[in-house]
């Protein structure tokens, strides 16, 4: 017994790579002349290899599920919460009533920035109106981490944009992603300039939006959503708590749905036109979606 | 989930990966993502393998910090770009291999291989989460009894140790059950 214990801490420190040099040798000696030492070998470099897989995995697998960049992630499931609207989420990136008028019907025109980076949320809001984006520009992360959202305060009449705001939003839907700067264009390999060498300060490379230039109509009543490019665009009031965007790869196709007060909606990422979410009714789906987000 | 982080100096970083604390490696993911996809993207990769990089490239970095292995002489966005740049260096070449080579031994080893981890991974997952915590602290943190037991609220470094020794030899039971010694002969 005491002797099956000495071996396994040797073999276990050989595969390791913890043994001195010359216990290595003396080790490998013994190895190259028992078979059953060889195959014990074998097996514990398989067993501390699939140890080490396993926390590498469980490692990616939390680091997969923090939004980042802007393109939705693929392969897995994701994760994007949105922090409830009541708490305040997004960066207000510019906004202005142009007049509210309480006996009109249940509409609104929008009108959002086309080269923000992340998902939007479109606030519900009771009258007619028009919402009209400003341009922005990409602040320093280090500075959007210390903003303090302003969400509750102006959550009416507003158009709240996801982008750029780590400290209140690093679970938004992430969906767009391919302007100039960061597409997936390949370029030729070149080393790397100096504008890529890390001093800091990423915001110079952070894209600016654009001018509003897309009008929208929807219905205040209902969820609505659309793609604008690769970016999710939500519309409602998500003010009850938070919202998540689950993606779902099956038989090799990605379909993207949205979790919202104990129901799931479609997501349709061809959908272009701003249009009603319609609450998902395959029930096995509905299951499957289901263990996901418990 | 909202994780409030106002910028964290290198030094604190360290200092909290020592202590175990997980949430500071996501804290330097999305601080320095964009960094380090620009490196990949204008080098022929694409998002995806860019975040798949720099992931990989964090758990070098947890790795090193955790285990008392690094030495930082330059910021840590400094470093985290080399091993980027390495990682990503070498995923190059493995494609250009894979992609000039007869390689169907070579698939053949590795699907052997995956699938052998694979079933051992499974045998790893019926353990429990303790015994799961105790062994992956120890073979791929390589932490000390000590350290496993400071982070696991265990007693003190024998309780760490003889509950080590007690999961291991049931994920040895575990793993023999699926495979015939014969298995792993190479």
């Amino acid at each position: 017994m005491q002797h099956e214990n000495v071996q396994s801490e040797l073999v276990e420190k050989y595969v390791m790579g913890k043994l001195s040099p010359s216990d290595v040798q003396s080790f490998e000696k013994e190895l190259n002349s028992n078979a059953q030492l060889k195959s014990e070998v074998s097996l514990q470099k398989a067993i501390q290899e699939a140890l080490i897989e396993e926390r590498k995995a469980e490692l990616k697998a939390m680091l997969q599920a923090v939004a980042v960049g802007a393109t939705p992630t693929i392969y897995t499931w994701l994760r994007y919460a949105a922090v409830s609207t009541g708490l305040g989420i997004g960066v207000w990136f510019g906004w202005q009533q142009l007049g509210a008028k309480k006996d009109l019907p249940q509409e609104k025109i929008v009108a959002v920035a086309p080269m923000v980076k992340q998902a939007e949320v479109i606030q519900n809001q009771p009258q007619t109106e028009v919402v009209e984006s400003k341009t922005t520009q990409a602040q320093p992360l280090e500075k959007e981490i210390a903003k303090p959202s302003k969400t509750q305060k102006n959550r009416k009449n507003t158009v709240q944009k996801a982008e750029s705001q780590q400290e209140e939003l690093v679970n938004l839907p992430v969906i767009e992603h391919n302007d100039e700067h960061h597409g997936l264009n390949n370029h030729p390999i070149k080393s790397a300039s100096a504008h890529e060498m890390p001093n800091g300060n990423i915001a110079h490379s952070i894209t600016e939006s654009g001018v509003a230039d897309v009008s929208v109509k929807y219905d205040a009543d209902k969820f609505h959503y659309k793609f604008n490019g690769e970016k999710l665009v939500l519309v409602g009031d998500f003010s009850n708590g938070q919202y998540e965007i689950l993606e779902l790869n099956k038989n090799n196709k990605k379909t993207l749905y949205l979790y919202y007060q104990k129901e799931f909606y479609n997501i349709e990422n061809n959908n272009l036109e701003l249009s009603p979410l319609q609450k998902l009714t395959d029930n096995l789906i509905r299951k499957e979606l289901k263990i996901k987000v418990k | 989930m909202v994780f409030r982080f106002s910028s964290i100096s290198d030094n604190e970083v360290i200092e909290r990966i020592r202590k175990g604390d997980e949430k500071v490696i996501e804290y330097l993911y999305k601080k320095h993502f964009r960094m380090m996809a620009n490196l990949i993207t204008k080098n022929n990769g694409t998002e995806d393998e860019a975040r798949d990089i720099f992931q990989d490239a964090l758990i070098v970095f947890w790795k090193k910090a955790i285990s008392g292995d690094l030495v930082l002489t330059s910021k840590i966005s400094t470093y985290l770009y080399s091993i980027c740049q390495n990682l990503w260096r070498k995923e190059l070449e493995r494609k250009h291999r894979y992609s000039n080579e007869e390689k169907d031994d070579v698939v053949k080893e590795d699907h052997d291989q995956a699938e052998r981890v694979a079933i051992i991974r499974k045998c790893i997952d019926e353990l429990g989460e303790t015994c799961k915590k105790v062994l992956t602290l120890f073979y791929f943190e390589e932490l000390s009894m000590d350290d496993i037991a400071a982070q696991l609220g265990f007693a003190n470094a024998d309780t760490a140790k003889t509950k080590k020794y007690k999961c291991k030899v049931e994920l040895d039971k575990k793993v023999k059950s699926k495979f015939s010694t014969l298995d792993f002969f190479d």
